[in-house]
């Protein structure tokens, strides 16, 4: 209330010096012409609380007595493609999509289905790395003997030999042993 | 000879396999012109309209065997058609990918080329204010006001409550008088 007084105090203190009543003004004669421009607006209204709704929306001629006949039409044509393979199969769209369709089947299925050729690079490994190998212990000693057997050349035979010899071991104490 | 028949009779014949066809025929002849203005109104273009009317019909066929006396036949069928037409309204929108504004404005500018609406000024300018409403109150107000439903049958069509639907009337009816005489 306090802030109203001395806002009206002000005000009055501002508009002392005034002598216009009236900061705006209108064209001349517009209040003599307002009702008459007010009450055209409203006749132009529709009158929302009447049925009187006109419809300014037209169709082409006949189209009302052609429509049940094109609807029915739909329903017949919908429910003969539904019946008709032979229709969906001579289809050329159909039959291109098929073709394709069984081109990629075929040819994921012969990707898929090729041989390959692994090439294992040759390494050389220590006789350590073989004899601890869990491969090198399945195997059973008739294995091992008869692959030897298969290696076996006169160069290997000479090399045997050598190494007993070398080794000072007497052939007759390890057949005995065996 | 359509109005002879009602529509718990259309039902009946339409459920014996001899009548199905000669029913639905007679369904459609019944309801054609309510359903169409109701989508012409919302879609705007006859083009459109016709190609919507064509599909809820259609719709209707498959799905009339699956209906139950729950709701009356012409809000289910006013649900089918104003569904439609939303959903074309919509589609539009994410076609052209433009807001449903846009899709109101193109059909405000539509209307003043369009060689099928004869009516005068004064009824471009209400269609053209119905399209700048939100299409809640756009429907309601066509539904109330053109087609002369019952705030009670809006109600079971747009599956909303009476005093809502009051409201959106009465909001509508504001805002066309306010574009009307803002104009």
């Amino acid at each position: 209330m306090k802030n109203e007084e001395f806002s009206d105090e002000k005000l009055k203190e501002l508009l002392k010096n005034s002598t216009s009543s009236q900061s705006f003004n209108v064209p001349e004669g517009y209040f003599e012409e307002l009702p008459e421009k007010v009450m055209n607006s409203i006749n132009v209204l529709p009158d929302f609380d009447k049925q009187s709704a006109v419809q300014p929306f037209e169709v082409p001629s006949n189209y009302f007595e052609e429509l049940p006949f094109v609807i029915n039409d739909r329903i017949l044509s919908g429910r003969k493609e539904s019946v008709s393979i032979w229709k969906w199969i001579f289809n050329p769209t159909k039959q291109i999509i098929a073709a394709l369709s069984i081109t990629i089947i075929a040819g994921s299925y012969f990707y898929f289905s090729r041989t390959k050729t692994i090439e294992i690079n040759n390494s050389t490994c220590t006789v350590e790395e073989i004899s601890e190998s869990p491969y090198f212990e399945s195997l059973s000693d008739d294995d091992l003997i008869d692959f030897l057997a298969s290696q076996q050349d006169e160069n290997t035979i000479d090399e045997y030999d050598q190494y007993l010899l070398d080794n000072d071991i007497d052939i007759s104490q390890l057949e005995k042993s065996l | 000879m359509t109005e002879e028949f009602s529509d718990q009779e259309l039902l009946e014949k339409f459920r014996e396999e001899g009548s199905r066809h000669y029913a639905f025929n007679l369904l459609v002849k019944k309801y054609q012109q309510r359903l169409y203005w109701h989508i012409r109104r919302i879609v705007i273009d006859h083009d459109d309209s016709n190609d919507i009317i064509q599909n809820v019909f259609i719709k209707v066929w498959k799905a009339l065997d699956g209906f139950r006396n729950d709701s009356q036949l012409y809000t289910w069928l006013y649900r089918i058609a104003t569904n439609e037409s939303i959903t074309f309204l919509n589609s539009k929108k994410k076609r052209f990918t433009i807001s449903f504004d846009d899709v109101e404005h193109e059909l405000s500018d539509h209307l003043a080329s369009d060689p099928l609406f004869t009516g005068d000024k004064i009824q471009l300018k209400l269609q053209q204010a119905i399209l700048t409403l939100p299409p809640q109150q756009r429907l309601v107000f066509n539904m109330k006001y053109f087609d002369g439903l019952k705030y009670e049958q809006i109600a079971e069509i747009l599956n909303t409550s009476v005093g809502g639907l009051k409201a959106n009337y009465h909001h509508a009816v504001k805002k066309i008088e306010k574009y009307i005489l803002g104009s």
